[in-house]
């Protein structure tokens, strides 16, 4: 079998993942923070140790902004709802994901107006698309730092520069954002963290979204929002999507003021955000950029291969990275799917929960077919795909 | 010869904020533990706190002031046999 669906969830894991996984779910722990009993002690130290890890990866010096979610589509929801406000604009960019598209479609239900900028253009073009549609009222801006459909990926550090330039502007500044017009910076990270060097700090963003079980290698069920020191420092200023027990302040109709537990109501998930610190350790020690140079390498030569073939097109050719997107002639990328799989490879067809980006990147109703590479993918997996495309399509 | 030293407890607002003081105690080389407080302890119900040796409190709270934890009060409880 050959997995090439890592844009949806890596596979395999790293073996101390599935250990911890394991070891968790088997061992004695109780509920993180909830009493101080030795079990929900372990458990609660597990979390942190997590928490610290991420922190660390993403450069937070605080590891209490890390608020872990079940997903990255929660983690998105808890940070755009968070930031919005009634009358507010959103600005998001045309290779969104339908976690960052639903929501600010439901929002414009509730009198919040979104608008989509230029994605898949120069950087330069990027930005003046986004100072053309930013206006007084835009109060947030979403980036997907890389799609989940090609190898594009999103100049963040200079969007970020843009929204540290407008808070300026604005007097908003960047230490508090209390009775203030902020702009906020909302990045969508699902598929390049653990491929690739973010540091929130540097790049502006007041909360880094993303998935645990992609490139981090965690579990699923692992998600999780770092927020920036600006939006840390007002977090009781920012609205709570899910309310409920947080283990602290129980006689309080509120949820805590502070972070994390400000956004993590219920029980936490030990097993998986526990096992994803020890994916977190594997990424570290192979390097997120060794990492993405492993995938880029996977990604130009199948692109190279394909781009050989007879009446298959290649989206985005030119964005070499980690993912790659195709067609062949009039098939349904569903059928074409399906005949990979009977070979005992395994794709994703159709519009991968991205819409709004296959129409950025104009492919057809039916969609595309999608690979995704991870660490553990070969040269010869490659290959072998190659070979069964080419029988597949003679 | 046993001693007897007084316990007092540094009362935060969640068991994240616990686990980063006692971190913190630890690589300045003050012993502590977390513990969970009682409703009747606070003002808003259900809280932690970091249990350590009296004697190290004013250091403890400084380490916690330095390094952005905001704690609500220090709480001296009895004597401990150690």
């Amino acid at each position: 079998m050959i997995y090439f669906d890592n844009a949806a969830t890596s596979w395999p894991k790293p073996p101390e993942v599935y250990r911890e996984l394991l070891g968790i779910v088997s061992g004695e722990y109780g509920n993180p923070g909830r009493g101080s009993h030795r079990m929900a002690l372990a458990a609660s130290e597990k979390i942190y140790d997590c928490r610290c890890a991420v922190a660390e990866m993403f450069g937070s010096d605080h590891p209490e902004n890390v608020v872990f979610t079940y997903n990255d589509t929660y983690a998105l929801n808890i940070a755009i709802k968070a930031f919005s406000r009634p009358g507010c604009g959103i600005l998001i960019s045309g290779i969104e994901h339908n976690s960052v598209l639903r929501p600010v479609a439901a929002l414009s239900k509730r009198n919040i107006h979104y608008s989509i900028y230029k994605a898949g253009v120069s950087d330069e073009e990027i930005i003046r698309d986004i100072k053309r549609l930013i206006t007084p009222k835009t109060r947030i801006i979403v980036a997907n730092h890389g799609s989940n459909i090609c190898g594009l990926r999103l100049p963040i550090e200079k969007i970020g520069a843009l929204v540290k330039e407008i808070n300026s502007r604005r007097g908003s500044g960047n230490s508090s954002v209390r009775g203030k017009n902020p702009l906020y910076f909302v990045v969508d990270s699902a598929q390049t963290a653990g491929c690739a060097e973010i540091n929130i700090q540097k790049c502006g963003i007041d909360a880094l979204c993303s998935a645990g079980h992609k490139g981090l290698y965690g579990p699923q069920g692992s998600g999780f929002i770092i927020f920036g020191d600006k939006a840390a420092s007002s977090a009781d200023f920012l609205s709570t999507v899910i309310e409920g027990g947080s283990g602290v302040a129980s006689i309080d109709l509120n949820m805590p003021s502070a972070l994390p537990e400000r956004f993590e109501a219920g029980t936490m998930s030990t097993p998986a955000i526990g096992a994803l610190k020890k994916g977190i350790d594997f990424v570290k020690l192979r390097g997120a950029e060794e990492i993405y140079a492993h995938e880029c390498a996977l990604g130009k030569r199948l692109t190279e291969m394909l781009i050989s073939v007879r009446n298959t097109k290649v989206y985005m050719p030119e964005r070499i990275g980690g993912t790659v997107l195709f067609n062949y002639a009039d098939m349904s990328s569903e059928q074409l799917a399906g005949e990979l799989e009977k070979a005992g490879i395994c794709v994703r067809a159709g519009l991968h929960c991205a819409p709004l980006a296959h129409k950025t990147l104009g492919t057809p109703e039916y969609g595309a077919v999608r690979v995704s590479f991870s660490i553990f993918n070969t040269r010869n997996e490659v290959d072998s795909f190659y070979r069964v495309y080419s029988n597949i399509v003679k | 010869m046993k001693e007897y030293s007084e316990k007092c407890i540094i009362a935060v607002g969640s068991m994240t904020f616990a686990l980063k003081g006692q971190k913190l105690f630890g690589q300045n080389n003050i012993v502590s533990s977390v513990t969970h407080l009682a409703p009747s302890m606070t003002r808003h119900g259900c809280a932690y706190g970091i249990v350590l040796d009296c004697r190290y409190t004013k250091t403890a709270v400084a380490l916690l002031s330095e390094n952005g934890i905001r704690y609500s009060e220090v709480i001296k409880t009895g004597g401990e046999k150690h």
